[in-house]
């Protein structure tokens, strides 16, 4: 009997152990070329509680099933013992209740430094009255000003909405960024 | 056995016509200026080269006679004055209905006069209201700015719709 063998098992047998490791150690020297050194990295933990402060939404499709439009919401938050400003620029395109999100989030610095998201990849699941909603999500550093001027990195968001669309969002943004001054 | 061909045949021909209302394809071809309304957007990066936000911009468009009103919910993340942007048309006619539309893999490129761009999308329907509530299709938008982003989009939209 003969049993069905996988691809990159069987791949991975044929090679010597001697071979795997001039390939793993190759490896692990092209990353470490590659990464930044962790010194120049800044972690930014933003935990905001954003209200919405302007609205453009629309509804459309059977029964209003599908929202979309923008939802501007604004927020402060203290980063390493600052008090900074927190803007979302949010655009949705909700079905019943949930679905992708996007949008620029901007945070003010009080020295007047802005530091630029875009947030990708977001998702929204609620229950079909938007309320009681849970967002997971990417962000991308799209550039800033002052000591975020050469900035670039990545991160995720992660956050919740008891009401429905309109109402407070408590939201966390964790940001590796790269370039600051 | 020719009646049962018969009723075959007469029973499809029936059926084609009973859908036929529902996969016909209305072409709708508008253009229009849009006019910047609003606008919430940033510079950064490096001498101020990068730009991102939103543009709000409406539109009456002309539609066999009837007129449209055109609403643009622009996001733009430009470098050095082009590249990508993320938009929500809406469409509202005369009867009130609404048809809702997104951009697809939206571009803005710099064209040849100072500070204008020019735009290409495709587009994908949302959804509707009213006479439009179980539309489906597709289209494709351009547009040209001779001015700088807040200045007027010379536009046109082709869309195919069904249903």
């Amino acid at each position: 009997m003969v049993r069905p063998t996988r691809g990159v098992p069987r791949l991975v047998r044929s090679l010597r152990r001697s071979t795997l490791a001039v390939l793993v150690g190759a490896g692990s020297l092209v990353l470490a070329a590659c990464d930044p050194d962790p010194a120049d990295i800044t972690v930014i933990t933003v935990e905001t509680s954003l209200s919405s402060t302007y609205r453009n939404l629309h509804k459309v499709g059977a029964n209003g099933r599908v929202v979309y439009g923008w939802n501007d919401l604004e927020g402060t938050a203290r980063v390493d013992g600052e008090t900074i400003g927190v803007q979302l620029l949010g655009n949705v395109e909700y079905v019943d209740g949930g679905g992708p999100f996007g949008g620029f989030v901007t945070l003010s610095y009080p020295d007047g430094a802005l530091l630029a998201l875009r947030v990708t990849e977001a998702t929204s699941i609620a229950k079909t009255d938007t309320s009681d909603a849970r967002f997971e999500g990417l962000v991308r550093v799209v550039g800033g000003t002052g000591r975020f001027v050469d900035a670039s990195g990545r991160g995720v968001l992660s956050g919740r909405r008891n009401d429905e669309l309109g109402g407070v969002v408590e939201m966390t943004y964790v940001v590796r960024v790269e370039g600051v001054r | 056995m020719r009646r049962m061909l018969a009723a075959l045949l007469l029973g499809g021909l029936v059926s084609l016509v009973a859908c036929s209302d529902d996969t016909e394809q209305t072409e709708i071809v508008l253009t229009f200026d849009l006019e910047s309304i609003e606008r919430r957007l940033q510079r950064v990066g490096p001498d101020d080269s990068i730009l991102y936000g939103w543009n709000h911009l409406r539109a009456t468009a002309d539609y066999d006679g009837e007129p449209i009103a055109v609403e643009l919910q622009a996001g733009v993340e430009y470098t050095n004055g082009a590249g990508p942007c993320d938009g929500l048309f809406t469409l509202t006619f005369p009867d009130e209905s609404i048809l809702a539309l997104a951009f697809v893999d939206c571009q803005s490129y710099t064209a040849s006069e100072v500070s204008g761009a020019r735009f290409a999308s495709r587009l994908r329907i949302i959804g509707g209201t009213g006479e439009f509530v179980d539309v489906r299709g597709s289209g494709e938008y351009t547009g040209e700015r001779r001015e700088e982003i807040g200045g007027a989009v010379r536009s046109r939209m082709v869309l195919r719709v069904t249903g």
